[in-house]
This record gives structure tokens, sequence and C-alpha cells, in this order.
């Protein structure tokens, strides 16, 4: 994981978005990454896949990942190439389950009143810090606690385990 | 310090004398458990734990529709022999987990349960600690732990006794209505007070079920009178119970008065869009279920058995009915309930989680369903433009009968 990013916010949540939405409820029992990449986020926008860029970031409001968080969700915006999600907060088990598959998530109160599609946004994720560039708004995220930090740099729960 | 009841129980699986919510410990949970859906296999690939901390059961898929679910439950069995797992319930003898396992005495007072869904909050009845941790189960079949962060409980003390057609379920429908789908967020929920000795093990294992909808980590109850009588004779194996001292500190402390419930809907598009029955009343409908990990136990079956004995299925409505278990089918089946189910009308399947995830009763653009179900989310049943509402047993018989989404105190 790199330890600062900078992206465009390439979609913006509201919130308790359910997490079976990101890619249908259709695919909650898919396991090809290249098919969940596909229907990313397609019922709301047919074009999104085509439309995304690696190194994107999104943000959301509160509670994102809400329901029954499949991971079918997180293997989707990882292979279109999001490179963070930044909310006001996250569903429990959605966020640990992002945690186990590396996907970098950021838990910031007040990011979507500061934050709007096409701004580019800039994380560092060791301190916190965001700003937004296209408005120089300067935020604050919650930190994410030592423990998670070090699975998320290993590269998801599996390859901590195995370097331990 | 005083604990609660399921900082107590962390406590202990992490080997502390005390623990502090918000920090993240490393626990030792006493059973692992998991059910065939595809990718869960593979999570099951080295297990270097004592067979005995693991149970397995088919139950998404009674039987395989195709050749991909074959291959899992195939891969499932030479996991069983592999590893010597003996907790495992195969085709014919199993039902649905969250009810099975409470049949098969596995849920003990105590201890610390962990499954990759968070409907194992269903167990949470019997005073375990049961907590749904997605893919990180392969942590606890790989090291024998999993990390959790240490929640915050929220208490709700329950008075009273239900009205008629008012179950636990409308009480946990009133409770999302109040406090909102992130009302407990990260939290353990803790039910207590005079109203539970009212509550039988069943209705208390669907107040728990979906607490995950109030995006709490799980939900508790202490053990008293009723669990002891469930769990007698369905186990040998000894429990410690554990209680909350009684100053401990809560987060939040609710009361709820059962009797001033009434008959909830959970409406589209979400599991928090709730409304009383009589907001809905008269929505047509054209598919109605019973069954799923909150309902079809006996005394869902019993709830609709006494409304269709004397009222049929409605022409153009589709009612299935899936008993939890093949002991709660064999049970409805000694009272009665099967003969009434089927000479109303409806058809009954065998134990399956598929009327909830769509596995089975897919619908077309426009259809409605009224079910005991688990989630409502667009495309969950089929078609993303069929709507999904949700209700107690009472309702949606009601409702099958009618054709309609109907009261069932005005039948």
């Amino acid at each position: 994981m790199e330890e600062k990013i900078q992206g465009k916010t390439v979609w913006k949540f509201g919130d308790n978005f359910n997490a079976d939405l990101i890619v249908g409820s259709k695919y909650i029992a898919e396991s090809n990454a290249e098919v969940l990449g596909e229907v990313c986020l397609r019922d709301f926008d047919p074009e999104f896949a085509k439309r995304v860029q690696p190194g994107d970031v999104m943000i959301a409001g509160k509670n994102f990942g809400y329901g029954h968080p499949h991971q079918q969700g997180i293997v989707s915006l990882k292979k279109v190439g999001v490179a963070a999600l930044v909310a006001e907060s996250f569903y429990p088990l959605w966020y640990r389950m992002a945690i186990f598959y590396a996907f970098p998530i950021v838990i910031c109160p007040g990011i979507t009143q500061n934050v709007n599609p096409d701004d580019l946004l800039e994380i560092e994720f060791s301190t916190g810090n965001i700003v937004n560039v296209t408005t120089r708004q300067k935020m604050k995220a919650e930190p994410v606690p030592t423990f998670l930090m070090e699975v998320l740099q290993s590269g998801g729960l599996i390859k901590h385990l195995q370097k331990k | 310090m005083s604990l609660t009841i399921s900082q107590k129980i962390i406590a202990a699986k992490c080997g502390r004398d005390q623990v502090t919510p918000g920090e993240i410990v490393h626990v030792e949970p006493d059973l692992v458990m998991l059910y065939d859906w595809p990718g869960f296999d593979g999570l099951m690939k080295n297990i270097n734990i004592d067979p005995d901390r693991v149970a397995l059961n088919i139950d998404h898929y009674f039987s395989p529709p195709n050749e991909q679910i074959a291959k899992l439950h195939r891969n499932f069995r030479s996991t069983v022999k592999k590893f010597g797992i003996k907790k495992f319930y195969d085709v014919g003898k199993t039902g649905i987990g969250f009810q099975l396992y409470a049949e098969e005495g596995l849920i003990l007072p105590g201890t610390f349960v962990a499954h990759a869904d968070p409907h194992v909050s269903t167990l949470g009845a019997f005073g375990a600690y049961c907590l749904g941790i997605g893919s990180d189960v392969i942590s606890i079949f790989l090291t024998g732990k999993a990390w959790i962060k240490v929640p915050e409980t929220i208490r709700i003390n329950i008075h009273g006794s239900f009205g008629r057609h008012v179950t636990s379920r409308d009480l946990f429908e009133k409770i999302v209505a109040d406090i909102g789908p992130d009302g407990a967020q990260g939290k353990v929920i803790e039910f207590s007070g005079p109203g539970l000795a009212g509550m039988s093990m069943e209705s208390r294992m669907v107040l728990c079920n979906s607490v995950q909808y109030l995006s709490a980590e799980t939900a508790i109850i202490p053990p008293d009178e009723i669990t002891r009588a469930y769990l007698s004779g369905k186990t040998k194996e000894p429990w410690q119970e554990v209680l909350g001292d009684e100053d401990a500190s809560y987060s939040e402390v609710l009361d709820y008065d059962l009797s001033t419930l009434e008959p909830m809907v959970v409406t589209p598009p979400d599991v928090f869009y709730i409304k009383t029955v009589q907001e809905v009343a008269g929505t047509k409908i054209d598919q109605a279920i019973i069954g799923t990990c909150a309902g079809g136990r006996m005394e869902d079956l019993r709830i609709a058995a006494a409304i269709l004995k004397d009222h049929p299925v409605a022409p153009g409505v589709r009612f299935m009915i899936t008993p939890i278990t093949p002991a709660i089918m064999a049970d409805a089946s000694r009272e009665g309930l099967i003969e009434i189910f089927v000479k109303a009308g409806a058809l009954v399947g065998p134990p399956s989680c598929g009327t909830c995830y769509g596995g089975l009763a897919q619908m077309l653009p426009g259809e409605v369903c009224i079910s005991t179900g688990t989630m409502n989310v667009p495309g969950r049943l089929g078609s993303t433009e069929a709507d999904i509402y949700m209700a107690n047993p009472a309702v949606v018989t009601a409702s099958a009968v009618c054709g309609k989404i109907t009261d069932p105190r005005s039948l």
C-alpha cells in the first residue's frame, strides 16, 4: 500500500449504502474478479466500469457497506482500480472485510460536506491527512489502529498471517 | 472494573481479566462454523485447530442446482474427511444452521462462536458471544484466533408481553425504526428485563437474528431457566454460564413494553424502511414466504396453521413454507400442520436458505413478495424491479390468504 495517494473522486455514495448494491444481488455468489469488475455499480451507471480509472477514489456517507457485506463488492472495487474509499463511517463487517482484502478505507467525519465528484483528493494514510486539492480544503481522518495498519501494509489478512 | 456479559466472554477468550471498549484483541473462539456458500470451501484448505472446534452444514443449497454447487458440496465432504470434522450436517440431516446448531446443543452459554455470516447473532440467544467475521474465519482455521474490536454494549430492557399476532420480530423492527440502521454501529445489543420470561428460545432467536441491521456486532441474552430447559438433554458438554456485573456500564439503556407493539412491515428498498402493517395494508402480493433463519420455527408454523385451517391461499398467490430444520419438519408433521398447509394450497419445501437469497422463489419485474426473510435489497429474489416486504408469520399468512398485505388482527 502506498503511503500517500492522489486521485479523482469518481463516486459519491449516500448514507447506509448497501454492500450488495456495488455489484448487485445477482453476483453475490460470483468468485470471478473479471466478472465482478465488469458489473461494478452497473445498476447505477452502465458505463461506470469503462469510465473509472485506476487510482480514482470514492467517498461515502455514514455506515457504508450496510446489510450483509458479501466480499464481492470489495473485490469489484479493487478490480476496477479504486485506490481508496473515504467514508463518514463504515458498517463494521464491511470495514473488516476491506481490511481482509487490503482495500484502503479511511474514516473521515465531514468528508461528504467537503468533497464532491471530480474533486482531486490527496490522502496520506499514516497521518490521516486529507486534502481536497481542488478546493484546498484540509481534513483529518481517524487514525487506523496499528494492528489493522499492519494488515493493510502486509497486503491483507492472508499475507499478514503468512508473514507471521 | 465491572464488565458486561459480552466483555467478560471476550476477556476470557483472550486470556485476560478485563478488556476495554475500543481496543483490538485476539480471541480464541470455542467454535467456528460455515455453510455451503461458493468460496467458503476455499477458506478451509488448511485447518490447524482441533476439528471439534469446527462445525459445518449444508443449508444454502439443499440439493445442488448445478455442477458448481455439487463440487462445493463435494469439497465440504472432503474437508470433513481430511481434517476429521465430526460436526458436519449433510443433505437429509441438515437444516438452516442458525437453528440446527441450537437443536444439536452446540451453542453453550458463555462460549465464543464465530461464523462468516453475521446472522449467527441468532445464537446469541443462548448467552454465547456469536460474531460474524466474513472471510476472517480463515484466521481461526489457521491460527485458532481472530481479531476483534471490543464493543460497547447497548442494553435493551424488555417489559410486558406480546399482544395478539405480534412477535419478537416486531420488537426488533420497532427498535430499527427507533434507533436507525446505524443506531448500534459496532456495539453489542444485550436484551434483558422481565419480559424475557415470557419469550421462548425460538422467540429469542428471532429477536437476535438480524441485529446486523442496526449495524451491531451481535446480540446476546443472559442465560436463564428457559435457556437451560432448552439445552437440557441436547448436550452432554458442561458449560460455564457468564453473566454481566450488575454495575457494568452501558453506552445506552432502552426500555420496550411488548404490550404496546403492533405488527410491523419492512418495505422496499432496504431493511430499515419500516412501517406498521396498517400503513401498507392493501398492497397486492404475488408471493408469500415463511421460512429462512428468521422464520420457519414451530411457533411460526403454528401461527400460519391457525390462519390457514380456516382460510385457503388466495388465487394467484404462491405461498411457500419451508420448516427450518428436519426436526421442525417432523414436529410440524406430527402436529398436523403440514396437512393444513397442503390443504390450504401452500407449497411445503425442504429446509433451505433459498427463499431468502434467491436460490428459490425468483420474481419478475413488478411482482411483490411478503416474507419472513432477512433481506429485501433490490434483486435479492430475482428482478431488481420486484418488491420484497418482510413481516412476522401472522402478517405473511394473512396476506397470503387475502392476496394483499393484511393486518392479521382484522381476519
